[in-house]
């Protein structure tokens, strides 16, 4: 009964659910494109129409992948909201700044998933929000405070963040190229995520998450640090916890923003904790754009259909690599034996996360 | 085994009212010169002020992590960047502070501190005990700095306490939490906040205790 098993866990991008978002992305296919937002020049990754940024509409998408969660409907269940921004539309609209406190948001989710009798708990570890809220429900597990932990996270493209990422020249005019000589900066992406995590005993082809971290570089307020220690640190830890040794990961799912510090710091990571014995490595957001908070709870749940495939796709944009360390940066999808993924996030704050996804064989 | 405790309170929050809450000289609170203290928000000078209060005397580990409870999160900082989208200004240094974990950096920088970081966007207070106290479980942690953030327009304060961990620790804070009642946690975070939320004038009360974490299972 140790096991922290993934019982559910659903997600939509602009390719669709995660099954969809994981064919096509081992297709090769990508939804990052160059276009004008406000009259700024910028590349996105987004929905095909307005409708699909409506909360309760992406909500009752979600569920038709993750089912119903009535059955978690009792104070037995946590539920977490793992979120940077998220709907910023109020403040947008100059409506009531109230209805966007984070803690308004996560009433809505609350109430639309049918999760009244949970208790509820709203993390916002900036762009490692996602793993940090595994790494928190982890500790609520194992100390049987409840039996089942829900994490949910969305994070939309609007003014606010397009503007924002604009205004620090952040963003790339034409596409997010992770880890590649000719990168020209992000793409922002949009999408939600659910994942449900129970503790029990996990049977052959269950997915659980033995282990998880969070560090801070204590570097700077918006990059990461030069060297990669806090993340490499987080990644040990990670790995450490879930008690298992390097050589057991199969692949990484990396951050990967497309900017240069950030790929510089994380190939000085990655080679920091595997030395000469990478294992292949990936970022989506060359495909499917940054989704901020989001992103790692969606970046989670597509690692799992990874790792259920024993398969990681190629990294979109990434074709000529000039990083400071020999990393294994896929460029068409690569296979692996392994039973066991990290997942790894960075965020503004020196934030770093990492998780273990391990199939049960 | 968790010992030692310590509540620290803001000591500027309320000494004068009507004044600037956040009006705070910087050698007060932080005895080197230290250049990014004028260009901090509100909500990073608050906190900042606080744990420096806090840390006064006292050294921690490079190991140490952050529980931050911020129920506000950066929702002024929001408003405000938004206003300059409208006047066609966009500001990049407002931006990058619209996070709720954006004054994380102004803690672990300064402070040096490079462990676990959990940042709680709503009223848990008594979560964020909880959290500390996972933390200080696991064995790459020594000590936590457990802030509570409420700049509430101004007339707000910041609490900060800092637990170590000790090897000859003794005692317990018990957490009653065999039911789901909605104190079901811990209080003493939840008191020590409701505490200083009635007090005009705060001196710098350091409790120290001698406590042990009890976790009933269900």
């Amino acid at each position: 009964m140790n096991d922290l098993i993934l019982r559910t866990a659903g997600c939509i991008t602009p390719l669709g659910n995660s099954v969809e978002t994981t064919d096509a992305l081992i297709n090769g296919t990508s939804i990052v494109l160059p276009c004008e937002y406000k009259g700024l020049t910028v590349s996105l990754a987004q929905f095909d129409s307005e409708e699909k940024r409506d909360i309760p509409a992406l909500i009752e998408y979600l569920q038709r992948e993750t089912g119903s969660l009535n059955e978690y409907n009792s104070p037995d269940t946590l539920f977490i909201y793992a979120v940077a921004k998220g709907d910023i539309s109020p403040v947008e609209k100059d409506e009531l700044p109230e209805e966007s406190l984070l803690s308004h948001q996560v009433d809505l989710w609350k109430e639309q998933l049918g999760l009244d009798q949970c208790n509820t708990l709203t993390i916002s570890n900036a762009c490692a929000s996602g793993i940090a809220a595994v790494d928190t429900a982890r500790d609520y597990l194992n100390h049987q405070l409840y039996k089942t932990v829900i994490i949910a996270g969305v994070d939309l493209i609007s003014e606010f963040t397009v503007t924002g990422f604009h205004s620090l020249s952040a963003i790339s005019p034409e596409g997010a190229k992770p880890f590649d000589k000719n990168r020209t900066g992000m793409t922002l992406g949009e999408g939600a995520g659910i994942l449900v995590i129970e503790k029990g005993s996990a049977k052959s082809g269950d997915i659980t998450v033995p282990g998880s971290a969070t560090t801070n570089d204590a570097n700077h307020r918006t990059g990461p640090s030069r060297d990669g220690a806090g993340l490499a640190d987080a990644m040990n830890r990670a790995i450490k916890s879930a008690a298992l040794i390097p050589s057991d990961i199969g692949a990484v799912k990396c951050h990967g923003t497309a900017t240069p510090y950030n790929d510089a710091m994380e190939a000085k990571a990655l080679f920091t904790v595997f030395g000469e014995n990478q294992p292949a490595a990936v970022s989506l957001k060359g495909a499917i754009g940054h989704l901020s908070g989001a992103g790692s709870i969606v970046e989670t749940v597509l690692s799992s259909q990874f790792l259920k495939r024993r398969t990681i796709p190629g990294t979109a944009g990434f074709e000529e690599s000039d990083l400071p360390e020999p990393i294994k940066i896929s460029n068409e999808p690569q296979e692996f034996s392994q039973s066991a993924v990290v997942v790894s996030a960075a965020g503004f704050g020196g934030l770093n996360s990492a998780l273990i996804l391990r199939e049960v064989v | 085994m968790i010992s030692r405790e310590k509540f620290i309170s803001q000591t500027k929050c309320c000494d004068h009212p009507g004044e600037s809450l956040f009006d705070i000289p910087r050698e007060e609170v932080y005895p080197e010169p230290y250049r990014p203290f004028g260009k901090m928000g509100d909500h990073e000078k608050l906190l900042f002020s606080t744990v420096s209060l806090a840390l006064l005397n006292c050294s921690l580990p490079e190991s140490t992590a952050i529980v931050l409870v911020t129920p506000e999160g950066s929702l002024r900082t929001d408003v405000a960047f938004m206003n300059s989208v409208r006047d066609n200004f966009p500001r990049p240094a407002l931006f990058a502070a619209t996070l709720p974990s954006a004054p994380i950096s102004e803690l672990s920088i300064p402070f040096k501190l490079k462990g676990a970081n959990r940042i709680i966007a709503d009223n848990n207070e008594s979560d964020g005990f909880l959290n500390a106290l996972f933390l200080l479980e696991k064995e790459e942690t020594d000590a936590v700095v457990l802030a509570y953030l409420a700049p509430n327009n101004g007339e707000g304060y910041a609490v900060a306490v800092i637990i170590e961990k000790v090897e000859d620790g003794i005692a317990s804070i018990t957490f009653d939490i065999t039911d789901n009642s909605e104190d079901k946690t811990d209080t003493v975070f939840r008191n020590a906040v409701a505490a200083l939320r009635g007090r005009n004038n705060f001196s710098i009360p350091v409790i120290k205790g001698t406590i042990n974490l009890k976790v009933n299972a269900k």
